[in-house]
């Protein structure tokens, strides 16, 4: 770890107006919509919680352009003439991004908990709040690893054009894997439908489980344990996610000059 | 191993580095081969796409060589040793633009792994070496200016002492005071046994400062030419002396010159400009002319010797260049008579 690039990429973080703008939004957002529904309503809504998927979010404010805007505008050369590792230089960004995501996600959250609090405290389940705090910081750990990677293989924020094809295809993918087989006649609708919807539902879930990794904790709250395969699953993810962002920076050639 | 080799061994030695781009349809280095001897300043010289910046690219292991080797102080370029060696300068700033001078500074010093505790006196001396005036250091780098990044950009390059210093374009946008300074502490950087490898386009800089010239062209050294023992080579020399009555004297004068291995190649009323053949020539043709009745008022070279070795179309880049305007210039003659008639 290089605490160096940690802090540079915190202050990054910090001095970029459009980055401060989404996390402010991100984290007022639950106060907006409870005042507004309880405006229109005249309730306050069940949900008090955002749900812990949504903290993907806090990692693509923080972390767009992480790696790829250094490459684009010659900063990573200077950095990776010192003597910084690339593994070390990959592995500061990944937990500086994820350590941002999660102090916005918490705060949002934080703010969340003093608005229930506040209006319906009756409504707080403990396991639940527990549940969702720890979801939203295992998402921003392991999705961060998954967006350095995307980061270190475009150049500039072409890292966010990457995130939202990748979850087009997993919306795709999931509306196809929805499709039954058995409900289709005879014939090449049934055909196609019984070739190609298992693996596009392997992909679905694949990519479901990659653009927003986390343990499920929800057994915990009905007293069930959580499966081995949950957990070797999270840390596959995120430690594969890290290594291919190094394999990537060490097989990039940096830019450099105009020849 | 021997004395030579050990020293090329603590130096940068570059031998048979192929580079290619686009799936090796252009190569940009082919088979190039250059040493830098320890505490050897080193220019590097050639036109516009010859490879230089590959090559300082190859040297700072940013591009990966296809062929060949490049060791600084005996170690390969990408291992952490030689990096925390090696001072970069990058002829494009493109620094931070975020931070201030100050926070820059702190940031590479704390990257190239110095004691924390030294770090803000050391920082304080290298910007005031490079005399960045103090009021500069907490302002935006986004408000610098082109002089004031180059003076940034140096102080970042000695950061951690470096044995090894790769300028590109060091002077490049400096104002003239700045082109003197950094002229100066080249040669402070220099006497104090660091090597440096510079990359400009500069003539003049590079003749200063250098004691070997590499040209490169088409990815390969060209030439290289020795600075240290420079006056040993030829050069030109614009020669005036206080008007004299006698008419006629050109014979004279060129006989004069001719005795000492001179050539006058040119004549005004009280001057004359001489080739000479090295340095000896141009005290024997001064003592000749003394000798000879001329009182002479002022000996100056009329151009450098890098300047020279261009034009003498001593590199093939520089015969390939001149060739070339020629041909321009014959075209535009062929167009302007076409569209006269």
């Amino acid at each position: 770890m290089n605490w160096a690039i940690v802090k540079n990429t915190w202050q990054m973080c910090l001095n970029s107006k459009l980055r401060q703008l989404v996390i402010v939004l991100m984290v007022f957002w639950p106060l907006v919509k409870t005042t507004a529904e309880l405006c229109i309503t005249n309730e306050f809504p069940n949900e008090y919680l955002e749900a812990a998927n949504n903290s993907v979010v806090f990692v693509l404010a923080c972390g767009s352009g992480c790696i790829g805007g250094q490459l684009n505008d010659g900063t990573l050369s200077l950095v990776l003439s010192r003597p910084v590792k690339i593994s070390s230089y990959a592995f500061s960004k990944w937990f500086a991004v994820a350590v941002a995501a999660s102090v916005a996600s918490l705060t949002q959250f934080a703010g969340e908990m003093i608005v229930v609090a506040c209006r319906t405290p009756y409504m707080i389940d403990g396991g639940f709040v527990l549940t969702n705090f720890f979801e939203r910081l295992m998402i921003c750990f392991a999705f961060s690893a998954v967006f350095m990677f995307f980061s270190s293989l475009v150049s500039g924020s072409k890292d966010l054009a990457v995130y939202f094809v990748s979850f087009i295809i997993y919306k795709a993918s999931e509306m196809i894997a929805q499709i039954r087989p058995e409900t289709f006649d005879e014939g090449l609708g049934k055909t196609l439908a019984t070739l190609f919807v298992p693996p596009i539902a392997v992909v679905d879930q694949a990519l479901g489980f990659v653009l927003a990794p986390k343990i499920d904790l929800a057994p915990l709250l009905v007293n069930s344990v959580i499966t081995w395969p949950a957990v070797t699953a999270y840390f596959t993810v995120l430690a594969v996610f890290v290594s291919v962002c190094i394999y990537s920076l060490n097989r990039r050639e940096l830019p450099y000059g105009a020849d | 191993m021997n004395s030579a080799e050990t020293s090329a061994a603590s130096g940068i030695v570059v031998k048979d580095v192929v580079k290619t781009y686009k799936a090796g349809k252009v190569k940009a280095l082919n088979e190039l081969s250059l040493t830098a001897n320890p505490g050897e300043a080193l220019g590097i010289i050639g036109p516009n796409g010859a490879g230089k910046t590959t090559l300082f690219g190859c040297l700072l292991s940013f591009l990966h060589v296809d062929q060949g080797s490049i060791s600084i102080a005996g170690l390969p370029p990408d291992a952490l040793e030689s990096r925390k060696a090696v001072g970069y300068l990058p002829e494009r700033l493109n620094f931070d633009k975020w931070m201030t001078g100050r926070q820059f500074m702190h940031f590479h010093y704390e990257l190239s792994g110095q004691d924390p505790s030294m770090k803000e006196k050391v920082c304080h001396d290298l910007l005031t070496k490079v005399a960045l005036e103090e009021q500069n250091w907490d302002l935006l780098i986004k408000r610098y200016s082109r002089g004031m990044l180059q003076r940034l950009g140096f102080a970042q390059a000695l950061i951690g002492r470096p044995r090894f210093l790769l300028l590109d374009e060091p002077a490049s946008g400096v104002d003239p005071a700045g082109v003197l300074l950094l002229r100066r502490l080249m040669r402070e950087l220099k006497a104090e046994g660091m090597t440096i490898i510079l990359n400009s386009h500069q003539l003049e800089q590079v003749e200063k400062l250098c004691d070997r010239v590499a040209f490169i062209n088409k990815g390969k050294v060209d030439a290289v030419e020795d600075l240290k023992h420079g006056h040993a080579e030829s050069c030109r020399y614009i020669i005036k002396w206080k008007p004299r009555d006698a008419a006629g004297d050109e014979e004279e004068i060129q006989a004069l010159a001719s005795r000492c291995g001179a050539e006058l190649v040119e004549r005004q009323s009280n001057l004359g400009v001489f080739n000479m053949p090295n340095i000896d020539a141009v005290a024997d043709t001064l003592d000749a002319l003394v000798r000879g009745g001329f009182r002479i008022v002022e000996a100056t070279p009329q151009d450098n010797r890098l300047e020279r070795f261009f034009i003498d179309g001593k590199t093939e880049a520089a015969r390939e260049k001149f060739e070339a305007s020629e041909t321009k210039i014959e075209d535009l003659e062929g167009k302007n008579e076409a569209s006269e008639d």
